[in-house]
């Protein structure tokens, strides 16, 4: 009879303890529980994040390369443009010095002309002739200036200027 | 008593699960075009004419400005590149900082 008090007893003191201690664990894990869905909800909020910010930049770069693509072939048709151009014009230097040369030629003929005029003029018409002449001599001397620039474009470039820069290739 | 641990580890196991850890960096992947070096200068030749070095020097300046047009644009990416990342790690910032308030 005691025997079986004792068992009742001992059975209900370890409902008891084992009462407590699950009441009492139960209570932390509840906060660790509490813990871990507030660190997967960071976790996930920061994943969402991150998968925004990539689609973000991978639109940003999408959109600069395109605009960098459109800016380059733009440059290029200019650079194109500007190379033929430069081109034409230097294969148009021997035309250029000729035109300029008939304009010199031209030049010379007034001038003689005018020098003729001036010498059988009365003194008086001298002076406004020979001011046509200076004005004949400065267009001509602007025209075979115009020519000359034309002519160099043929000539070599000075060794001792151009020497530096073939050193530095 | 081997049985019954098992089962104790068995249910205490049960109750663990993933968390997620946030560990990758973002990439600033710029495109390989902005990429290209400079092309080095036109080379120039003992004999040069006149009319040939300004060819040369067209030419160079032609690459100079596509080169610097994709250092401007290359620039111009990573600044975008690196506004993005600085928000995402302000927004990160911001969470971490609620999440230790919570704790």
């Amino acid at each position: 009879m005691i025997a079986n008090l004792k068992l009742i007893l001992g059975t209900a003191a370890a409902i008891v303890v084992f009462g407590l201690g699950y009441s009492l664990g139960a209570r932390k894990v509840a906060n660790l529980e509490a813990q871990i869905d507030s660190i997967k909800s960071a976790a996930s909020d920061s994943q969402a994040k991150l998968k925004k910010s990539e689609e973000d930049i991978a639109k940003t770069l999408k959109d600069k390369e395109a605009e960098y693509a459109k800016q380059a072939r733009q440059l290029k048709t200019e650079a194109d443009q500007k190379a033929k151009d430069l081109a034409a014009a230097l294969a148009g230097a021997n035309g250029r010095i000729k035109s300029l040369q008939a304009q010199a030629n031209s030049f010379d003929a007034q001038r003689a002309q005018l020098a003729l005029d001036r010498d059988a003029a009365s003194p008086a018409g001298r002076k406004k002739l020979q001011d046509e002449i200076d004005a004949v001599d400065q267009k001509k001397k602007a025209v075979m200036a115009k020519a000359l620039a034309n002519e160099c474009l043929a000539a070599s470039v000075p060794e001792e200027v151009v020497g530096p820069l073939v050193k530095r290739n | 008593m081997r049985r019954i641990l098992m089962g104790m580890l068995s249910v205490a196991f049960s109750a663990c699960t993933m968390v997620p850890v946030v560990k990758e960096a973002l990439k600033c992947e710029v495109p390989a075009g902005m990429l290209a070096a400079c092309g080095d200068p036109a080379a120039i030749r003992q004999g040069i004419t006149f009319g040939e070095m300004i060819d040369v020097t067209g030419r160079d300046r032609d690459n100079l400005r596509a080169c610097a047009l994709r250092h401007k644009s290359l620039a111009d990416a990573i600044a975008a590149c690196n506004s993005s990342i600085d928000r995402f790690n302000a927004e990160i910032r911001e969470i971490n900082a609620r999440n230790a308030a919570r704790q």
